[in-house]
């Protein structure tokens, strides 16, 4: 018995399983280029022509488009202050040995644990006494605070990895703790601090319930609460085509991270789960 | 030895994180117990209720099926995705050394990364009853009877909705599970299939008991994450039909943000940490009880 058929269950099931993902998302990307008559009387046609209007209805008249923007805005912005913010926490909590190290470090370790649920009305109350409700800035913050704790351990854990070597020589030869950080500790951690930003470049993509409740304004609202609206309103006005081409809209730019970005992804989202 | 610069540095390295996390994550999760102490509607007269929010939940009876509900998605979910998880990992594991176990990891992981909200479309269009995937297919192979409004009826919205929390979600901990299957030495696979040990024999007298570690990170998960569940209920059914797939998450949102009565939405908060408290403590002292 050779061992293609020795697995051959075990390609079967995983076969079944492949498809079970991969059929939704295909049908939905066929149906976003079909004519919405089409879409509603042959569900499992393919379609003649591909029509590319349903995407610039969805673009346009679906304020599909603001929101795609938006999105990309916010998620580029809240990446970029998440890696640096949480790579000089990460730093510290990993390099230097102070007096409140381990206390500040379960502060955020319970972070892990607090639920958005459990303050989503104080967290309100706050941002609109600040001013920051209906603001892009707000929600960046929110965000930022929000990935820190995960973040933080990532790349503590990957800091942790790296010998110490370089830095002392560095510290000898006068370099200060800053510039240490800087020219050393920040180009050697490049792969960690990439999974990091590419691991919460896809969860700030995604997310949904803080954008809900501190965006209410529609040329601010991100791509999610976009087409979460889109959906409620659907039992009134059915243009199912350019919803479908909202659907692929979202899922465009994070499949195309996990095509380049697979490995590390899959690997940076669970890497710190399998180390406990 | 430590010098002025060494500790200006430091500040330097932890204020913006600590500031940003306390001032926004850490505050308001404090202020929601001073907050569960008041009805109050966000604008105007604050007064103090002592634990009225907290008797109010005793006879509010939306709020006691919320948690029932609750309960039920953990009941029918945390199972689930443990049970498909494990066989995924392994029939996947079983797999190794060939090009596919690749494939079929990334391809497994996938619903994970996709945002939710789309998730949620994309299966609402699945389950329509007029064009929806799931009807036509039931029509084509001549299963006409079995064709129904999926999200609409009480029979089947809550078994539609854990369906697609488990379609997005089992994908992560698959690949969970995986990695520390592929972690574990090969000398102890070999010597079990050296003395004619099976496949499935394998996997169930060496490889499980070896996971317990993982496993038990797993259950954890899965559990605050079915607490947390929001998108799924809220854009599929509205928790709706009658409330019989509304999750406390979507209760509490429903209090603060269409009745606008922050004090009460903020106890329900508090309750909801309890809850996921006790779920944790509870998993990890039931995994380690076992391991005796």
């Amino acid at each position: 018995m050779n061992r293609a058929t020795r697995n051959l269950g075990s390609h079967l099931l995983l076969i079944l399983c492949s498809l079970l993902i991969l059929l939704p998302v295909l049908w939905v990307f066929i149906n976003s280029l079909k004519p919405s008559a089409a879409i509603l009387l042959e569900p499992f046609s393919l379609p003649t022509v591909p029509a590319l209007d349903n995407y610039v209805r969805a673009w346009t008249d679906g304020g599909l488009g603001i929101g795609f923007l938006n999105s990309i805005f916010v998620t580029v912005i809240t990446v970029f202050f998440i890696v640096i913010i949480s790579a000089m926490a990460a730093y510290a909590l990993s390099r230097k040995r102070f007096r409140f190290r381990i206390a500040i470090q379960n502060t955020f370790l319970t972070g892990l644990m607090l639920p958005t649920f459990l303050a989503m009305a104080p967290l309100f109350l706050l941002m609109n006494d600040l001013g920051l409700v209906n603001s892009h800035l707000g929600l960046i913050a929110v965000y930022v605070a929000y990935s820190l704790p995960f973040t933080i351990f990532m790349l503590i854990a990957f800091f942790n990895q790296i010998p110490h070597t370089l830095e002392e020589a560095a510290t000898i030869d006068g370099c200060g703790p800053i510039k240490a950080f800087w020219k050393i500790m920040l180009p050697l951690a490049k792969p960690g601090l990439i999974s990091a930003a590419i691991f919460n470049f896809v969860g700030i993509w995604n997310e949904y319930i803080l954008a809900l409740i501190l965006l209410s304004d529609d040329p601010l609202k991100t791509l999610p609460v976009k087409l979460a609206n889109i959906m409620m309103r659907q039992q009134y006005h059915t243009d199912w085509g350019a919803l479908y081409a909202g659907i692929v809209l979202s899922f465009i730019p994070v499949v195309i991270f996990y095509l380049i970005f697979q490995r590390r992804l899959i690997e940076g989202s669970t890497a710190g789960a399998v180390k406990e | 030895m430590k010098r002025k610069g060494d500790r200006l540095a430091l500040v330097f390295f932890l204020s913006p994180a600590l500031f940003l996390y306390g001032l926004f994550v850490l505050y308001p999760s404090i202020q929601a117990l001073w907050m569960s102490m008041y009805q109050w509607r966000g604008l105007g007269e604050k007064t103090w209720i002592g634990f009225g929010n907290y008797e109010r939940m005793m006879s509010d009876a939306i709020f006691i099926n919320a948690m029932k509900i609750t309960g039920k998605y953990i009941l029918f979910q945390v199972p689930l995705v443990l049970i498909i998880s494990i066989g995924l990992a392994l029939t996947i594991a079983n797999l190794l050394k060939s090009r596919w176990l690749n494939t079929y990891r990334a391809t497994v992981f996938f619903p994970y990364i996709l945002p939710g909200v789309a998730i949620a479309m994309l299966w609402a269009t699945i389950f329509n009853p007029v064009s929806g995937m799931l009807n036509g297919l039931l029509n084509a192979i001549g299963l006409e009877q079995y064709t129904t409004e999926w999200l609409g009826r009480t029979e089947t919205a809550f078994g539609s909705v854990v369906f697609v929390n488990v379609w997005s979600m089992v994908g992560f901990y698959t690949v969970l599970i995986l990695a520390a299957i592929l972690n574990i030495p090969e000398e102890l696979t070999e010597a079990a299939e050296i003395d004619g040990a099976g496949k499935w024999q394998k996997s169930f007298y060496i490889i499980l008991p070896l996971l317990k570690d993982v496993l038990q990170v797993v259950i954890v998960f899965t559990l605050i994450n079915t607490l947390k569940i929001f998108e799924m209920p809220q854009l599929l059914t509205s928790g709706g039909p009658n409330r019989s797939t509304e999750p406390i998450s979507l209760y509490i949102y429903e209090q603060a943000f269409q009745n606008f009565n922050f004090g009460y939405a903020s106890a329900l908060g508090v309750i909801f940490l309890i809850l996921i408290f006790i779920a944790s403590m509870l998993t990890l002292r039931l995994t380690r009880g076992e391991k005796v």
